[in-house]
């Protein structure tokens, strides 16, 4: 039986038919796009229905974050937000927290509502827009329910009198040069490390993990997605994340499938040597599932966190005169990146800073010297600050783009201010420089560094508008159909998978997120608010 | 509150010979009870932290992968920590990453009960001055050498020529065994000489030690291996590694005169260190026709 959907319009992504207005779907793939008028040769052949549910929607392929880290995500998305920035999630949306009193006010409310008995986590916190955090101002609210309060960033939190009870932290054991401010109830750093391991009974519960991946699940269809990567599986312990992933992001119900990226490092952990990392790596398809799919590709890493400003930076470097980190030795990413090249892999480098970018870029030109590969799927990953001349080789060295842009919308304003100074903070996400170039590019959140919303990201990178309001480089802002080629068709290509997705044509599996309005002509500043009316995996609908 | 325990960091860059240190202490004929090792899981020599590893079945080696990564809330290293306080740990070694900067360690080690005993830097000799105008590396690797409590300079045989200008601090020959006491916290105060005198060397209560890698080229039996192994030489007061014995890996050790073998689970490339108390001649190793020394 086929099933044809007639639509207000069909946005392909193939160049060589950009719109239609129906899309022909025989089980899980699709037979023909066009004009429905022309249809017939199909519809005369086979038993057929017609499914008018989208005929006044836009159906566009189904949208691709290729780097997202499940999880990461399992682990925040049992807490509650209270952010600066709007987070559209499948239980509410949480509008932006804006000041002091505001967050104090959030705190309180979420406390009347929550069960007395359950300790309360809470993400988001950031001192720019709320005030000075600490103990006595967590203690006020309540000092009786154990409060726990993250810091946006990841980096630090802040604990009240019951939390650091519920924790048995004790001043004597603490000693000034920790990093742990306990009259302020305050752990950064190292200290959050120590934190971190005393609150793990709580934030790594096996039923709270596994809640979490649930909403991660939740949060990935209602992002109107239907391929995710996950760009670092292992992140934390690779065994225990891959049977996890595969009770839960596999079976009928779920609604993307999912690219497995290996944690490059957690090859060769118990002591093994690189050979022997790419040997288990080459094992790891013998584990795919029908959604689960490793492939030959790895995820590598050259320098230091975005968010923490330890991306390293070619000259002038930070304001400060601080500098970024390594998060490989330089030349064991060397040797990684050759072990893994000559295999045949396409590997994926997170990238920060333009140095940590010239640093795989190195290694790529040496690599194409001692053994050129076309079309290798060299991907920079997160892709922060970049020059105009490493976008020249990037396109000489046949590589690809995977950008954070939401870097842009959240920090550059900050980044002016406190970082690097204008310039080079209006230029992160050098993103029309890459499409100009005709370099393949995508789009990723990185969640939970950014909301898993690809038209979020299509938005920053179409308006480059950072959370202050100011348009930021706005010579390198993207069309709105360059963003969506981005976040579908590029981020299949990153991914691999574009021989099976990424764009509606005869032969693709029937991936489709389907939208009230049309992304390409509505007015670009509202591509972030478009209704998401259902997606379409492998031909089965999933309604929002 | 318990006392808080030091530990003693090995840093330095990537090949600066960190683990070649760490497995000269841990063949130390001295006490090293009650000392954890934290070791790097990128470190310079895989083997190595493979044998390291099997050092001790009661859980006091304990294998670090590197930190965070791109907002990693998780990180080894508190964590290695954490699970040693139960153990009644009086003493950490740790070897760093080789892009860990010293300053980021102090800090590190200032995990709650912990703090940094003695911070050394390999430096090498043959290396460093490529690497320290390094456009990648050169700040750290600078960075590193300035923020050492004691530096440690490795392959001077490379480097005939290499002078050192380390301005006030402490530097010894990476050989010296001098280093072991400093780092297993038995010497309590820096000797003051700057540099090694050869006839403290061969006054010193310590053995000199001498290590050989072999590599194996093709299976051998385990009969073979026994002759082998009983037939090294006296000096020998070492050896580990993995043999490929009838097609699987087996864990050889052999302490004094007597060698054991046991079926490993993971798979291993045949290589075996042979420790000696001195240098021992290269005919020792005639026998060893499917091995290859280096």
């Amino acid at each position: 039986m086929l099933t044809l959907y007639p639509a207000r319009s069909v946005i392909t992504m193939n160049p060589s038919m950009p719109r239609a207005d129906a899309v022909l779907v025989r089980d899980d793939r699709i037979v023909e796009v066009g004009p429905r008028a022309n249809m017939a040769p199909w519809l005369d052949a086979y038993p057929h229905q017609v499914d008018e549910r989208f005929a006044d929607k836009v159906i566009c392929p189904g949208f691709i974050d290729p780097h997202l880290h499940p999880t990461m995500a399992a682990v925040l998305l049992p807490m509650e937000f209270i952010t600066a920035m709007r987070w559209k999630l499948p239980w509410g949306t949480v509008e932006p927290t804006t000041t002091e009193e505001d967050f104090t006010a959030r705190m309180q409310a979420l406390h009347a509502q929550k069960p007395p008995s359950d300790p309360l986590f809470i993400w988001g916190y950031h001192q720019l827009w709320h005030g000075d955090m600490h103990r006595q101002r967590i203690n006020a609210v309540s000092s009786e329910r154990p409060i726990v309060v993250w810091h946006r960033s990841f980096h630090e939190l802040y604990m009240n009198d019951a939390a650091l009870a519920m924790t048995a932290v004790e001043e004597t054991d603490i000693s000034p040069d920790s990093q742990i401010d306990y009259g302020a109830g305050h752990f950064f750093e190292v200290g959050l490390g120590f934190a971190i391991n005393r609150l793990n009974p709580w934030i790594l519960a096996p039923d709270k993990y596994a809640a979490g991946l649930e909403r991660l699940k939740a949060v990935v269809h209602h992002g109107g997605h239907t391929t995710i990567g996950d760009m670092a599986t292992g992140l934390f312990d690779f065994e225990s994340e891959a049977s996890a992933l595969a009770q839960v992001l596999e079976g009928d119900d779920v609604p993307f499938r999912t690219r497995l990226v290996a944690h490059g490092l957690r090859m060769m952990a118990g002591g093994k040597t690189l050979e022997q990392g790419v040997e288990m790596a080459d094992g790891l398809v013998q584990r795919n599932s029908h959604r689960l799919q490793f492939g030959r590709h790895i995820k590598l890493f050259s320098d230091g966190a975005f968010f923490s400003q330890l991306a390293q930076l070619q000259e002038p470097g930070y304001i400060d005169g601080h500098h970024g980190e390594w998060l490989m030795p330089p030349d064991m990413l060397e040797r990684s990146i050759r072990a893994y090249w000559h295999a045949g892999y396409q590997i994926h480098v997170h990238v920060t800073g333009d140095l940590g970018a010239e640093l795989a870029l190195d290694c790529l030109e040496k690599m194409q010297e001692e053994k050129p590969r076309f079309n290798h799927g060299f991907t920079l990953e997160h892709f922060g600050f970049s020059t105009p001349e490493q976008i020249r080789r990037i396109k000489a060295l046949g590589a690809q783009v995977s950008a954070n842009v939401y870097y842009l919308h959240e920090l550059s304003d900050m980044y002016m201010h406190k970082g690097i100074g204008y310039e080079r903070a209006s230029q992160m996400s050098r993103l029309g420089a890459c499409f100009a170039n005709d370099i393949n590019t995508t789009l990723h959140s990185d969640f939970t560094m950014a909301p898993a919303e690809p038209l979020n990201s299509a938005w920053v990178a179409v308006n480059r508008i950072n959370h202050a309001g100011d348009v930021m480089g706005e010579a390198e802002c993207l069309t709105p159909g360059q963003a969506l080629q981005a976040i579908t068709i590029n981020a299949a290509h990153v991914l691999g998978m574009a021989d099976i997705t990424g764009s509606i044509r005869a032969g693709k599996y029937a991936d489709f997120t389907v939208l009230d309005e049309d992304p390409l002509t509505v007015d670009p500043l509202l591509i972030k608010d478009l209704e998401i009316f259902a997606t379409v995996f492998e031909g089965k609908v999933f309604k929002l | 509150m318990t006392a808080s325990v030091p530990i003693s960091v090995i840093a330095g860059y990537l090949g600066a010979g960190k683990t070649t240190l760490l497995n000269r202490i841990l063949n130390h004929a001295g006490d090293l009870r009650g000392m954890a090792i934290l070791v790097n899981d990128f470190g310079d020599v895989n083997i190595d932290a493979e044998l390291i590893r099997t050092q001790t079945s009661d859980g006091q080696v304990i294998a670090l992968s590197n930190g965070c990564v791109c907002c990693s809330i998780q990180d080894d290293f508190t964590v290695g920590l954490e699970s040693l306080k139960p153990l009644g740990v009086d003493r950490v070694l740790l070897e760093a990453s080789g892009v860990a900067a010293p300053a980021k360690l102090r800090k590190q080690c200032a995990y709650p009960g912990f703090h940094l005993g003695l911070c050394l830097v390999v430096v090498d000799a043959d290396q460093h001055p490529r690497q320290r105008e390094d456009k990648y590396v050169g700040h750290l690797v600078r960075q590193q050498v300035a923020d050492a409590d004691v530096l440690a300079i490795s392959k001077t045989e490379l480097a005939p020529d290499y002078r050192p200008d380390f301005g006030e601090t402490p530097h010894y020959d990476a050989a010296d065994p001098r280093l072991v006491d400093l780092l297993l916290g038995t010497a309590h105060k820096l000797p003051v000489e700057p540099q090694t005198k050869h006839a403290e060397l061969e006054a010193s209560d310590l053995p000199r030690f001498a290590t050989y890698t072999l590599h194996q080229q093709n299976d051998t039996s385990i009969h073979n291996l026994q002759q082998l192994m009983d037939a090294l030489p006296a000096a020998v007061s070492r050896a580990k590694g993995f043999a490929q014995v009838d097609g699987a890996t087996v864990l050889v050790q052999k302490v004094a005169s007597a060698s054991t073998f046991e079926p490993y689970s993971i798979s291993q490339p045949g290589r075996l260190v042979i420790i000696s108390t001195g240098p021992i001649s290269p005919d020792a190793f005639d026998g060893w026709r499917h091995w290859r020394l280096g």
